[in-house]
Formats: structure tokens, C-alpha cells, sequence
């Protein structure tokens, strides 16, 4: 029987893994991105995502935002990989070459330049900041929800969500004055 | 606080546009998700998995394996669909419609947002209206399976209503909150079947599967999603021992010997 039909008169719809995955591939990629995974691992950690999210769908309460869900198990996995990969990384990144990335130049090309500068601003920043300013900015995320999903305080969401704020523009008043 | 400047703005607003995965991207993690639910292979990044899972997560390994056991078959073919889908321009059009961000609009538009979003945001937000609360419009795979009904009667307000032109992010189109149009080509409710028949699959109910793949057939001689429902027929002959699989089956390996679903249709049907 199909977890999905238990209590099906008494809750909300919940969605399948597919129904997820056509509806947040996209969002999950931009965020592993903009939270720092380099593009060598950036399909493995989205793939790794929605194994999470088929294994945690039956406990999904469809009451709640599907969105909010999977950017928490994206961030946590993104969180994850950085301490576990991103020095390993780096430290092969000083004496190899770079991974093939996949994509053919052009589709790199064809990335619109807004969309790089962002990316490039995002990576300057330091890491406390960038998940706050990406949460919010990118993600839509509330103050509270970003401080309820990281464990911070509100206040210091608040805060560093400012800083950042104030370096983006900074970096934009650069950018124009070029 | 003090906003974002509208320059600042517009960055965010087109980074969120530009920053997404190829057609290629998709379809290879797609395809590995496939394959990972297919033979059950663990993460990519082993030491990743259980990352996202909360500290007192009370599920436990057999609970784990029956999830993915039942998940499987619809995870596969679905995924394999997905995949389909990516490749040539039919399948951009197909995805673009059925992925349309009006799914993610519609299943974001009955879910609470997260709490307190648009409200302690700080300053107000001016690009995330809050949705309306509306009925759900989305999750066709959660279409009642009995009492079938007729096509007529799936509820129109439960189908996705605007077809893509270009498939954008949905959360940008979603914060966008456009008005929707008519839907168009009845894709709706096509993948409502299908999900219907995915569902029956999945719960071991062959001959509703059988059933609901011939209404596909009727209903959309020239479906989107032929291969699939062809899929779906062809496993659930097999797997029931019906006279005539091996022949169906057979048929379907000639006719779609590229299909994702073919491993699974050559190990169900003694292929």
C-alpha cells in the first residue's frame, strides 16, 4: 500500500519525489551554488539532496512549505559537504587542474553576466554572511526561519543579513561606476 | 533595516533568473537519481547522507528499505521520464508544461509559507506578494485511484492551469505571481492518469493499471507520454504473468529499445 494513501482524507495532498524534484531541482541547484559548492560536486551534492528527500517524503508534513523543507535539507547537505570536501578540495585544487565541469562552453557563455557577478559577490563573502544574505535575498526566507533552520539567533541573522547587505552595495556602486 | 537599493534589486532578481542548471545538468542528475533508486545505490558523497536528517530522526533501517522498495518503481519511472523529457525539443516543450513554475505556484500557494515570511521581514519584501490561499492545484499522482472516474470528471481545479512558454525558475515565477491562462493540450490531465497509473503500479494493482493505461490511450491517442503508459502496461503484464507480456514486452523493446524503463522491463519480463 502506498504510504502516500494513509490518512489521505484527513491531510493535505503530499507530494511525490518527481512532483519535487520538477518543482525544485532548479532552486536546489542555484542554492548549492551560491552556498559554495564548487561545480566539480555541485551534481552530486543536488543528487544527494533528493535521496534525502525520497527518504524523508513519507515524514513530510504537507502542511508545511515544500520549499522551506528542501532549501533546510539543501543547506544542511551543502553545510555538510563543505566541512567534509571543501578543504580536501582546496588543497587538491593547488596541484591538480580543474574538474571538468560538464557543460559545454557555451552553456557556461550563455549564463547571463548578472547571474555570474552575483555568484562572484556571493563567494567573497565570508561564510556567515553568505548563507544569511542568500537565505534571505535569494531564497525568501524569513529572518526567523533563517535563524530557526541555522540555529542563530535572530538578531544575528538581523546582522550579519545587514553587513552583507551593505558589501552588496558597495559592490554594485563598484560595478557602475566602471 | 534599510532596503536594497532597485539596482541592488534587479541583480538578485536576474541572478535568481540566470542561475540555473543546464538542460544537460538536469538530465544527468536525473539520470543518476534514476540509477540510484533503481539499484538502491547509496549518495553520491557517501559521507553525505545523512546530513539533512534531523539528530532524532526515529526512522530506522527497515523502515528505510521499505520506503525505498516502494518508492522505487515509481521513483524510476518517473525519473526515466523526467529524463525523457530533457531529451530533444518535444521533450523541452513536454517539460516546460508539465514542470511549468504554475506547479510550483500551485503547491507553494496551499502550503503555508514558511513562518513568518512576509511578515518580520525586514524591510517589507515588495517581490514576494503573498499568495493567495487557494485550493490545491497540483500533485497528480494524489488523484483518488478508486473510485475511477472519468476524465471529465478529474476536477479541473486541481490541474495545473498555464502551460510554460519558457521554463523558468518556478520560485521566480511564482514570487511573480502572474495570473494564470486557460490550460492548454490537456496536459494535466494527461500526467494525472499517468500518475494515477504509477500509483496503481506501485501498490502491486495491475489490472487498475492495465485499465488506466488503455483510458491514457482513448483519452490521448497522441499523448506525451506514451512511453511511459506503454511502460507502465508492459510491467504490470509481465508482473502479473498475463498472457500476452513477453509479447508486449517484446513489442515495446523494439519500439522504444533506448526507453530508461527497459532494464526494469527486461528483468520483470524475462527479456
Amino acid at each position: 500500500m502506498s504510504s502516500s494513501a494513509i490518512g489521505r482524507e484527513q491531510r493535505p495532498l503530499a507530494p511525490t519525489l518527481e512532483v519535487a524534484y520538477r518543482m525544485h531541482v532548479d532552486d536546489v541547484w542555484r542554492l548549492t551554488r551560491l552556498l559554495g559548492v564548487d561545480d566539480a560536486h555541485l551534481d552530486d551534492v543536488v543528487h544527494d539532496v533528493f535521496l534525502v528527500v525520497q527518504r524523508r517524503l513519507p515524514d513530510f508534513d504537507p502542511t508545511r512549505s515544500l520549499k522551506h523543507w528542501i532549501t533546510g535539507i539543501t543547506r544542511n547537505l551543502v553545510m555538510h559537504y563543505r566541512r567534509s570536501f571543501a578543504r580536501r578540495t582546496k588543497r587538491l585544487a593547488l596541484v591538480q587542474p580543474a574538474v571538468d565541469t560538464h557543460d559545454a562552453p557555451d552553456d557556461r557563455v550563455a549564463r547571463a553576466e548578472a547571474g555570474q557577478a552575483f555568484a562572484t559577490f556571493v563567494e567573497g563573502l565570508d561564510d556567515a554572511k553568505r548563507e544569511v544574505f542568500v537565505l534571505f535575498e535569494v531564497e525568501d526566507l524569513s529572518a526567523r526561519a533563517i535563524a530557526e533552520m541555522t540555529g542563530i539567533n535572530i538578531n544575528t541573522v538581523f546582522t550579519r543579513l545587514r553587513a552583507a547587505r551593505e558589501q552588496f552595495e558597495r559592490f554594485i556602486a563598484a560595478r557602475e561606476a566602471v | 533595516m534599510k532596503d536594497l537599493s532597485p539596482s541592488a534589486r534587479t541583480m538578485i532578481d536576474e541572478a535568481r533568473r540566470s542561475l540555473r542548471p543546464t538542460d544537460g545538468d538536469r538530465r544527468r542528475i536525473a539520470d543518476a537519481l534514476a540509477r540510484s533508486a533503481a539499484t538502491g545505490a547509496g549518495p553520491r558523497l557517501p559521507q553525505l547522507v545523512d546530513a539533512g536528517e534531523p539528530a532524532d530522526s526515529a526512522e530506522t533501517p527497515s523502515r528505510r528499505r521499505t520506503v525505498v522498495v516502494m518508492t522505487a518503481v515509481a521513483v524510476v519511472l518517473g525519473l526515466a521520464a523526467m529524463a525523457m523529457m530533457w531529451w530533444g525539443p518535444m521533450g523541452l516543450r513536454v517539460w516546460a508544461a508539465s514542470a511549468s513554475p504554475e506547479d510550483a505556484a500551485a503547491y507553494e500557494s496551499r502550503s503555508p509559507a514558511p513562518e513568518g515570511s512576509a511578515v518580520e521581514r525586514e524591510p517589507p519584501p515588495t517581490r514576494s506578494p503573498a499568495t493567495p490561499q487557494v485550493e490545491p492545484a497540483l500533485v497528480e499522482a494524489e488523484v483518488p485511484e478508486v473510485p475511477e472516474v472519468p476524465e471529465a470528471e478529474v476536477p479541473t481545479e486541481v490541474l495545473p492551469e498555464e502551460p510554460a512558454e519558457v521554463a523558468t525558475t518556478g520560485s521566480a515565477r511564482a514570487r511573480a505571481g502572474r495570473p494564470s491562462r486557460p490550460a492548454a493540450g490537456g496536459l494535466a490531465a494527461e500526467l494525472a492518469l499517468l500518475e494515477r497509473a504509477r500509483a496503481a503500479m506501485s501498490s502491486g494493482r495491475h489490472g487498475e493499471v492495465v485499465r488506466l493505461v488503455k483510458r491514457y490511450r482513448a483519452a490521448h491517442p497522441k499523448g506525451s507520454f506514451s512511453e511511459e503508459a506503454a511502460a507502465l502496461r508492459v510491467l504490470a503484464l509481465c508482473e502479473s504473468k498475463r498472457q500476452g507480456a513477453q509479447k508486449a514486452a517484446l513489442a515495446f523493446a523494439k519500439r522504444y529499445p533506448a526507453s530508461l524503463t527497459m532494464p526494469r522491463i527486461r528483468a520483470s519480463c524475462d527479456l
